[in-house]
């Protein structure tokens, strides 16, 4: 495990029919009668905005907290399973009335140029999605001069990830349709593609928001996760049952944790994933805590610091950068809203 | 041709070229989304013998959503419907992926027939059963795999005089007829005492006034 940091995520809300509220022994939420100022003046009183610590909220407002959630990923057609680039600072807007650790540590981002984000759909394969599109997109993007060796290493490598996968005891003739998805969107980089024009920015958001061609994709990254976790005696040492803390084989780690669609990826997958793909990856962890400043960083009142973890393979290129919030990955960017976009 | 129907050919294709598995696939009225997939009970279990079918409905967003199957033949197992057929199954629901195929996902239901889950039941009764008595639940299968999925009667099976009605159910003769004698309908004496799971070591657990007081319901 290469990670260079030791503080692990805090894990994912979940539900569990304990945490639910005796709904007759609570009081009201609010009073009816009250108005919108009313219950803006009662701090951490508010289920939409997060005022106080969760650890002090009353279970029912855990509960609606948790209802929200599931509710904001539900696979709503509506929400696409990739946007397009907004501001970060739209996203600091959100939660300006809400904890104000999170609002410092967007303003600790912007300070450290990043100045946009993509949001993914969270229906558990947020991870892979948010990963597999700038993973592509970083190539996309990459300077023309160096474009055709990056793209070509990508390709070389992915098509290692077969063999990889063979190894771990997957069907070629069941992953190729997954596997050609991807390797169709790095051809178009190249214009190599004889079926499909090539790809342009809007056309790998449209490729990501297609629902059969993305989730072959996400699901070909879950199957080189697995297969690493599968072929390498590397990760035995960190597979553990998430809910109940037992050990587990490799075999039915994957089975239960990687292979199903919908299921989070946790440090291990992530870690597995970069690994086989040799890609350097940043997670920024907004996690709405208030951390120490590392020293040789100065601190600033209105900013909170956020822990970067580095999976370093060492591809000598720019890292990949996700943002995590509990339970959630979206794609950050140091552009705020993409030129090219606007243009359809 | 869309990413579903080039997999689900794919997969009939495999499935008709491959010999060694002797897991079946076929269409039901020329729709490659609605098939019908079959295998033999597997050897040393009640479901030896037996041939098995099940009904195969493949979704609209296959392979991203779970296949979905249900028995067409009656069995007689904790994790099946003894009524409707339908299985319980992970990989059915939400340990199901697209890496799975109709041909892996059956060779699992033929496992399943192998190695039942009671703690995880899709028939109550059934596993009630099962945990209770081990031997007179292997009896009621195998009952079951003659009776519906063509396996052989044993030869001495052939010469007992059976009950079909109670064999089905899996109970003892004995104890149906006794309750039947106190002038009780013989199928609602059947009815109750599958309810009551009055089978093996359950039988002195469960009074002949609990059984009366059940039969007058």
């Amino acid at each position: 495990m290469n990670t260079n940091n030791a503080t692990p995520p805090p894990p994912p809300p979940r539900m569990k029919a304990s945490d639910l509220p005796d709904i007759s022994k609570e009081p009201p939420l609010r009073e009816t009668t009250s108005s919108h100022n009313a219950s803006e003046q009662l701090p951490g009183y508010s289920i939409t905005t997060s005022d106080s610590d969760l650890a002090t909220l009353p279970p029912s407002q855990l509960f609606e907290l948790n209802q929200a959630a599931i509710d904001d990923a539900a696979q709503s057609p509506n929400i696409p399973l990739i946007g397009v680039l907004t501001k970060l600072e739209d996203l600091r807007e959100e939660y300006i009335r809400g904890n104000q650790t999170f609002v410092k540590q967007i303003n600790y981002l912007g300070q450290k140029n990043f100045l946009g984000i993509r949001r993914t759909r969270g229906d558990g394969d947020c991870f892979y999605r948010s990963f597999s599109f700038a993973y592509i997109e970083r190539l996309l993007k990459s300077s023309p001069d160096v474009r055709w060796f990056l793209v070509e290493d990508a390709l070389a490598k992915l098509s290692g990830t077969k063999s990889l996968l063979k190894r771990a005891g997957y069907e070629e003739a069941v992953f190729e349709d997954f596997y050609e998805e991807i390797e169709l969107l790095l051809k178009r980089i190249l214009n190599k593609a004889s079926t499909a024009p090539p790809l342009t920015q809007r056309g790998l958001l449209d490729a990501f928001n297609d629902a059969p061609v993305s989730n072959s994709i996400t699901v070909y990254m879950r199957y080189i996760t697995a297969a690493e976790i599968k072929t390498s005696p590397n990760y035995a040492p960190f597979l553990f049952n998430p809910d109940f803390g037992n050990e587990m084989d490799a075999i039915e780690f994957c089975n239960c944790f990687v292979d199903p669609i919908g299921v989070e990826a946790d440090q291990v997958q992530i870690t597995a994933l970069t690994t086989a793909l040799q890609v350097d990856l940043d997670v920024a962890y907004l996690d709405g805590h208030e951390h120490p400043f590392p020293s040789g960083i100065q601190a600033q009142p209105d900013m909170s610091y956020v822990n970067v973890h580095q999976f370093e393979n060492g591809d000598g290129f720019r890292p990949i950068v996700l943002l995590y919030r509990p339970g959630h990955y979206d794609v950050l960017s140091e552009m705020s809203a993409d030129p090219q976009e606007g243009l359809f | 041709m869309d990413a579903r129907l080039r997999r689900v050919n794919k997969e009939i294709a495999d499935c008709k070229n491959d010999k060694t598995s002797k897991v079946s696939i076929e269409l039901v009225d020329n729709s490659p989304y609605h098939l019908v997939g079959s295998f033999d009970g597997p050897e040393g279990t009640p479901y030896e013998g037996g041939h098995y079918e099940v009904d195969i409905i493949i979704p609209e967003s296959y392979p991203f959503q779970p296949v979905k199957m249900k028995f067409i033949t009656k069995v007689y197992h904790p994790n099946v419907s003894s009524q409707s057929g339908a299985i319980c199954l992970d990989i059915l629901k939400d340990a199901w992926s697209p890496v799975l195929t109709l041909k892996s996902t059956l060779i699992s239901l033929q496992s399943l027939l192998c190695s039942p889950e009671p703690n995880d039941p899709q028939d109550a009764e059934v596993a009630k059963h099962y945990m209770t008595s081990r031997s007179s639940f292997d009896e009621t299968a195998r009952y079951w795999a003659v009776t519906y999925a063509g396996a052989p009667r044993k030869s001495e099976q052939g010469s007992k005089d059976v009950d079909a009605e109670v064999a089905m159910a899996g109970l003892e003769k004995a104890h149906v007829d006794r309750f039947e004698a106190l002038g009780f309908e013989r199928a609602k004496v059947i009815d109750v005492l599958r309810r009551l799971n009055y089978r093996g070591a359950n039988v002195p657990k469960i009074s002949e006034d609990r059984i009366v007081e059940e039969l007058l319901k």
